[in-house]
């Protein structure tokens, strides 16, 4: 599977929409070996988890104190990263939120920071 | 026969600290940020440390572990993941949505006497008119006033640009350098004369004669990766550089910055990852 086959996947879907395969595979193609590569991380740039603000308070209640998440607002909608998704397993920095990750669905979107103050 | 060189206990306190959360490091991480502790308190620079964070370590977990306020505990990390960080690397911002809180307040950190670094790599040079901040906090009453280490702001031309509480561009300019370095280590602060000032690798590149003052209205703790944005639930200006180790202290002088930035580049060499 290419990362473009992975987009083709996942778009408007969720992570529990996947069959067992599909979450395997999706797996084998975002898993950062030594980090992300670039071409992972460019694609991860686009790739995003709709959220609520109700959704942020529920995965943040989850986490210890030190493990936040923060959305960000694309064209007024809220996302968190899709990335969390390849850091969600079993002694994983995001394992608890896992649930909650899992249902919500992933969608493209370009952040384009504003310009500078002053 | 050769003396065995012991560990810095402070050094330890870190090795302790990422046991404690979970992580693991290698004898020669911890030798070399031994060295490193061990330099900066011979230089008289440990005690002016509020916060430093060595990012390194095996694993994510890891490197999360700063200094702060004399003991050893993980930053908060918000949005990041594990495949951000590797210790050849650093850890990596995407410029849109990634930060580590400090937990810094201003109790203990006074901003008319902050100095901020930070040893990056692959800083924005370029791209348009948007700021990317390495570290700080920014009042969100008055976006011209707080404590910001920019890897790159765009005023008229790209800048690399430090400002404090209370700078203002109607009052002075801030400090700056228009030759922006992709990689290097950045840092800023006042220098004890009145004067405020930004180096890269301890050299200075800008001047800001201005006094800071403390006029602001409520600031959040101070960010790496971005800034924090009125109070310490929001954060926003983020950077997607790596960042491979970062300081806040107070009053450093010019020879202390120079120092620090001596000390830091050894670390990172010796971690394999010196620019």
């Amino acid at each position: 599977m290419t990362l473009s086959q992975v987009a083709t996947l996942l778009r408007g879907k969720s992570w529990q929409d996947l069959t067992a395969q599909q979450k395997a595979d999706v797996r084998e193609v975002l898993a950062p070996a030594q980090g992300f590569t670039s071409g992972q991380r460019a694609w991860l740039n686009r790739w995003w988890l709709t959220v609520t603000q109700s959704d942020v308070a529920a995965i943040n209640a989850t986490l210890p104190a030190s493990i936040r998440v923060a959305p960000t607002t694309i064209n007024g909608t809220l996302y968190l990263g899709a990335d969390l998704l390849t850091d969600a397993q079993a002694g994983e920095t995001f394992y608890k939120a896992r649930a909650i990750l899992a249902r919500l669905v992933v969608a493209e979107a370009t952040y384009v920071p504003p310009a500078s103050q002053l | 026969l050769r003396a065995r060189q012991s560990t810095d206990s402070d050094a330890l306190g870190w090795a302790a600290a990422v046991t404690t959360a979970g992580g693991t490091y290698s004898g020669t991480t911890l030798g070399a940020l031994s060295t490193m502790i061990a330099s900066m308190k011979a230089a008289g620079l440990w005690t002016k440390m509020a916060c430093f964070g060595p990012l390194c370590g095996n694993q994510l977990t890891a490197a999360l572990i700063q200094y702060k306020g004399g003991t050893w505990a993980a930053a908060t990390n918000v949005n990041f993941v594990s495949g951000d960080y590797t210790e050849a690397t650093g850890l990596k911002g995407n410029g849109t949505s990634k930060s580590l809180d400090t937990g810094i307040t201003f109790a203990i950190a006074s901003l008319a006497t902050m100095s901020l670094s930070a040893y990056a790599v692959s800083m924005e040079t370029s791209g348009g008119s948007t700021m990317k901040v390495l570290l700080g906090s920014q009042d969100g009453g008055d976006s011209r006033k707080g404590v910001q280490l920019c890897a790159q702001y765009n005023f008229g031309t790209n800048q690399r640009r430090a400002t404090y509480t209370g700078q203002n561009a109607s009052v002075a300019a801030p400090a700056y350098t228009t030759a922006l370095t992709a990689s290097a280590f950045v840092s800023a602060g006042p220098v004890g004369d009145g004067t405020y000032r930004l180096f890269e690798n301890g050299v200075e590149v800008g001047t800001a004669t201005a006094a800071p003052s403390n006029s602001v209205n409520a600031l959040g703790t101070i960010r790496v990766f971005a800034q924090s944005e009125d109070d310490a639930s929001t954060a926003a200006w983020w950077t997607s550089a790596y960042i491979r180790t970062y300081h806040i202290g107070t009053t450093l002088t010019v020879a202390e910055q120079a120092t620090l930035y001596t000390i830091t580049h050894a670390f990172n060499v010796a971690l394999g990852r010196g620019v």
